[in-house]
């Protein structure tokens, strides 16, 4: 690889990690407080080791040029899993000192339950961070309330901090002006801004992610949450990731206030933040006005609907289909991942009917808005396509003089825009479908024949891309074979950055580091 | 970095990355220091009060802003 691609490369890589192992070590306090000691060597040495990468690399690398759009999509493709293998040193640390030292070096240690001893495994941990950082919310422990405080709150944390983005905490933090930080913002699937400035942008972004982070812990925590569920599940709801501290995610609370509660959370989640942004300035047009929050408000009411209607039959009344139906939609489409219909509810998502699943996946894969925490491929690409489509299909109805203009909320596309936008939006919907139908092969392969049906299969993979994290119960250290876990790491990954950065990457790396030469 | 200049920074960054509204930037301010309240007094009349309060409260000024606003839209900052 060229050295004038490694440099930028190197520089802001090293910068991530130093990020993420300031926020290893910032996060001892949660053993400090709750008595973990035994956790405390764990994270200095998790926090360490990227650290001490991240400042080779930053300080040799420092005089490396801005980064141009190729350096931008390869340092947020292997950010990202960089992040996720380095975010994973607190679940393998804290696991193998409590399974190796009992006595806990002197410090007592937690009960050695299946849910950390998974994470023994490199791969699980991986998994789990992967999982934690892209907001996706599949997990590996058996078990989430079995777990020390400490992995519950770094679960939680990688969730909050995955749901903005890793690339905008660094470039908020550094404040380096220029366009670089924003080749670095677009990579991370991002596009709008609040501010002519990234940096400015990404502050605000900051700002307005920590104010409803505030209100909905204390939301959470006034439904009836303990503090500690009320923190993590607060953190976890407004970056739409859906990790839990307790077994059987909100289900298991069996609680109609908290599900309430949880519903504008999400939704929240869902909505770009230049629209909270208006909000906030008291221009509540611009809920309205903005294409995108239109339809996610239409797709959340019309998609809602119809799941209930899917589901009634299944329940005992329309009513209590309503709850778990709606809450289920929303969840899904704003890829928060959160589940009611699970045990103790009456049915789990896996003795849904078909057609409600299929309802589920084709949320999972629309997602919510672009510029929000959520993930799938985005409702202005779904709008893009309905509306190139039409496009396409009229334009044959007219003389070949007219002049054929596509309407976008308030941008008028000419011929040459128009296609070029549904053409972008069109190879990401390929993609997306092409990568599912691969993990799809995948896992039709090497689990066990006939123990889940097809539609199961699929919507795993579905909530694994979308960074969702609802589970029909595929997902887990031991149903899920080590080539399911690997696809769905990879799923994951390229879910987050919507596919492009890391063919790029993978591109660069083949073509560029000589393997074709 | 003394810890003065570290509080400088901090408050600097609250007044000038949110809405420019004085409001929200307290309420963003009160929020964690809330929280910690909540956590070391735990579950009691005064704090179901004061974060029944803090929520209400960003309601009904969010719903104030909204209505004052509309009055005079050239205030909003359009991204």
């Amino acid at each position: 690889m060229r050295s004038d691609t490694i440099a930028p490369l190197g520089r802001d890589l090293g910068w991530m990690l130093r990020v993420l192992g300031g926020l290893i070590l910032v996060s001892v306090v949660v053993p400090l407080v709750w008595g973990e000691y035994y956790a405390i060597p764990g994270l200095v040495i998790s926090g360490l080791v990227p650290v001490a990468i991240g400042w080779g690399l930053s300080t040799a690398f420092a005089d490396a040029d801005s980064p141009d759009k190729l350096h931008g999509m390869m340092i947020a493709a292997t950010g990202w899993f960089a992040i996720a293998v380095f975010g994973s040193l607190p679940f393998f640390t804290v696991a193998w000192i409590a399974t190796l030292t009992p006595g806990g070096l002197g410090l007592a240690t937690p009960p050695l339950t299946e849910s950390l001893t998974v994470f023994t495994n490199p791969l699980n941990a991986i998994f789990e961070s992967m999982s934690g950082f892209t907001g996706t919310g599949l997990t590996m422990a058996e078990d989430e309330s079995t777990l020390p405080r400490t992995l519950q709150w770094w679960r939680s944390l990688i969730q909050w901090v995955g749901g903005v983005g890793v690339i905008v905490l660094t470039t908020a933090i550094l404040a380096r002006p220029g366009s670089g930080s924003l080749t670095l913002y677009k990579s991370e699937a991002r596009s709008q801004k609040i501010h002519p400035s990234i940096v400015s942008t990404v502050q605000t972004i900051w700002w307005i992610f920590l104010l409803f982070t505030s209100l909905s812990i204390l939301l959470l925590w006034l439904a009836g949450l303990p503090p500690w569920q009320a923190i993590n599940h607060g953190m976890t709801a407004i970056s739409t990731g859906g990790f839990s501290v307790i077994d059987g995610s909100i289900g298991a609370y069996d609680s109609v206030v908290i599900e309430a509660v949880l519903l504008p959370i999400m939704i929240a989640g869902g909505i770009a933040f230049p629209v909270h942004y208006l909000v906030l300035q008291g221009d509540l047009r611009g809920l309205y006005t903005d294409l995108q929050t239109r339809w996610l408000a239409a797709v959340l009411v019309v998609g809602s609907v119809f799941l209930w209607l899917l589901v009634s039959p299944a329940y005992d009344s329309v009513i209590e289909a309503f709850r778990y139906g709606v809450f289920q939609f929303v969840s899904a489409l704003t890829a928060t991942g959160f589940q009611t219909a699970t045990e103790p509810a009456p049915l789990s998502l896996a003795v849904w009917p078909t057609s409600a699943l299929l309802t589920l996946v084709f949320a999972m894969v629309v997602g919510a808005a672009a510029g929000s925490t959520a993930g799938g491929i985005k409702l202005i690409r779904l709008i893009m396509l309905v509306k190139g489509i039409r496009f396409r299909v009229s334009y044959v109805f007219y003389p070949d003089s007219t002049v054929h203009r596509l309407w976008i909320d308030d941008r008028v596309l000419d011929e040459e825009e128009g296609p070029r936008e549904f053409g972008e939006a069109a190879i990401i919907a390929l993609l997306w479908v092409v990568f599912l139908a691969t993990s799809l092969f995948v896992l039709l392969m090497t689990l066990p024949s006939e123990t889940y049906p097809l539609e199961m299969i699929l919507f795993e993979i579905a909530s694994a891309q979308g960074n969702i994290g609802l589970s029909a119960g595929i997902t887990g250290p031991a149903s899920l074979p080590t080539a399911g876990k690997l696809a769905f790491i990879l799923n994951m990954w390229i879910g987050r950055l919507e596919i492009i950065p890391i063919l790029v990457t993978l591109r660069a790396l083949f073509w560029r580091g000589g393997i074709y030469e | 970095m003394s810890r003065r200049h570290y509080r400088s920074r901090l408050l600097t960054w609250v007044l000038n990355s949110g809405p420019d509204d004085p409001v929200y930037n307290l309420y963003l301010m009160l929020g964690p220091l809330l929280i910690l309240f909540v956590v070391l007094a735990g579950r009691n009349s005064m704090t179901t009060v004061l974060v029944a309060g803090y929520i209400v409260g960003f309601v009904v000024y969010t719903i104030y802003n909204v209505s004052t606003t509309l009055e005079r839209p050239d205030w909003v900052q359009h991204p």
